[in-house]
């Protein structure tokens, strides 16, 4: 039981995160997070070592997410939350890094640009990115974890990244998302 | 024209590398030869950028009691688990009288089954004898009589004058 709690004290922000992105409602994120570690350990006899962890408990993460999105389809209701947040600025969450507050309102505005974005692509592109961008799971992992192959998967993150670098083309060439360098970072952490 | 289409190639892979993970300095120094081109350049900027966005996306807040109450509902369905298998252990427990009451069930349900299956295959059989019967009755025996005479008049071709005079 302790290491399992461990495993959720782990793994509770990436698949909390990934989930409100896709669902856009915290609580029902929550929620889902929370059904997502109770399959986990109701499965753990199932479970084989021969994937990482993390790429069977995204694999859960995924099917119940999409899971929720078609019933969702089905019985369309507004939820509340996304209404208030159309009529007041855009959510403010906790940022490791800190800006003087016109950066915050403009990194705010951005990250809801983002979130625009990522909406418009179909799901399996929004999720593969999603996975992508964390740094966290190498090609083979997210094929795993949305169940194809690892070219289909490079197909699919191409395609919505090209989607999104249409949408987002006036904020990417500003520069506010460079770090406090100027310099973009990945090729500044290969240039060292 | 192959060392460019190499190149694209290798442009295209590396790009897809830094999606996942940052590029080493050689990567870095290819890509940095290959993006001579202003059109190539801004579209690896626009990449880059697109990967520091994407990164750059706050972690959504999670509740403080968020593990707390995942392991409240994991011990409540180890809970509901185990009030499942008690209720049989516990009418197992009561020893030889359930197995029995059990084996006596479905010897009996068994052996009714059994008499059933015997009652209804004798009752299809007399219903077929009896349509057979009553479709077909038995000759009587003095019709039988002539049977070989008639039975070789059917296969006679000339006039068998032998036959004529017995029937006389």
């Amino acid at each position: 039981m302790q290491a399992f709690e461990s495993l959720v004290d782990k793994y509770k922000q990436p698949i909390i995160n990934l989930l409100y992105r896709m669902l856009h409602d915290l609580e029902e994120a929550e929620d889902l997070a929370q059904n997502v570690f109770i399959r986990v350990y109701q499965s753990a006899g199932r479970y084989e070592v021969s994937a990482k962890f993390s790429t069977w408990l995204f694999t859960i993460a995924r099917r119940l997410c999409l899971n929720e999105l078609r019933r969702r389809g089905r019985h369309p209701a507004e939820s509340l939350e996304a209404s208030q947040d159309d009529e007041q600025s855009p959510r403010q969450y906790e940022d490791a890094k800190t800006f003087s507050p016109p950066d915050q309102f403009l990194h705010g505005e951005l990250e809801q640009k983002i979130q625009e974005a990522l909406d418009s692509l179909p799901e399996k592109q929004r999720i593969a990115i999603l996975m992508c961008r964390a740094d966290e799971h190498s090609y083979e992992e997210i094929a795993k974890a949305l169940d194809c192959s690892v070219s289909a998967t490079k197909s699919l993150i191409h395609r919505g990244r090209e989607t999104l670098k249409e949408k987002l083309k006036p904020y990417l060439q500003t520069g506010a998302w460079n770090d406090d360098s100027g310099e973009t970072l990945p090729l500044k952490r290969c240039y060292e | 024209m192959n060392n460019e289409n190499m190149n694209e190639s290798g442009y295209n892979q590396l790009k897809q590398k830094s999606w996942v993970e940052p590029l080493s300095t050689e990567e870095a120094a290819e890509i940095r030869q290959y993006l001579a081109d202003p059109e190539l350049q801004q579209d690896w900027e626009d990449d880059v950028a697109l990967t520091a966005a994407l990164k750059r996306l706050p972690n959504v807040p999670v509740s403080s009691n968020f593990t707390a109450r995942v392991m409240i509902a994991v011990e409540r369905e180890e809970a509901q688990a185990e009030r499942t298998s008690t209720s049989w252990r516990a009418f197992w427990r009561f020893g030889w009288i359930p197995k029995f009451a059990i084996a006596i069930t479905m010897f009996c349900l068994g052996t009714l089954s059994f008499h059933e299956y015997q009652l209804a295959s004798q009752a299809k059989f007399v219903k077929e004898v009896r349509q057979v019967a009553e479709a077909a009755p038995i000759p009587q025996i003095n019709w039988l009589k002539d049977f070989d005479t008639i039975n070789r008049m059917g296969k006679v071709q000339v006039a068998d004058n032998d036959l004529l005079m017995a029937k006389q």
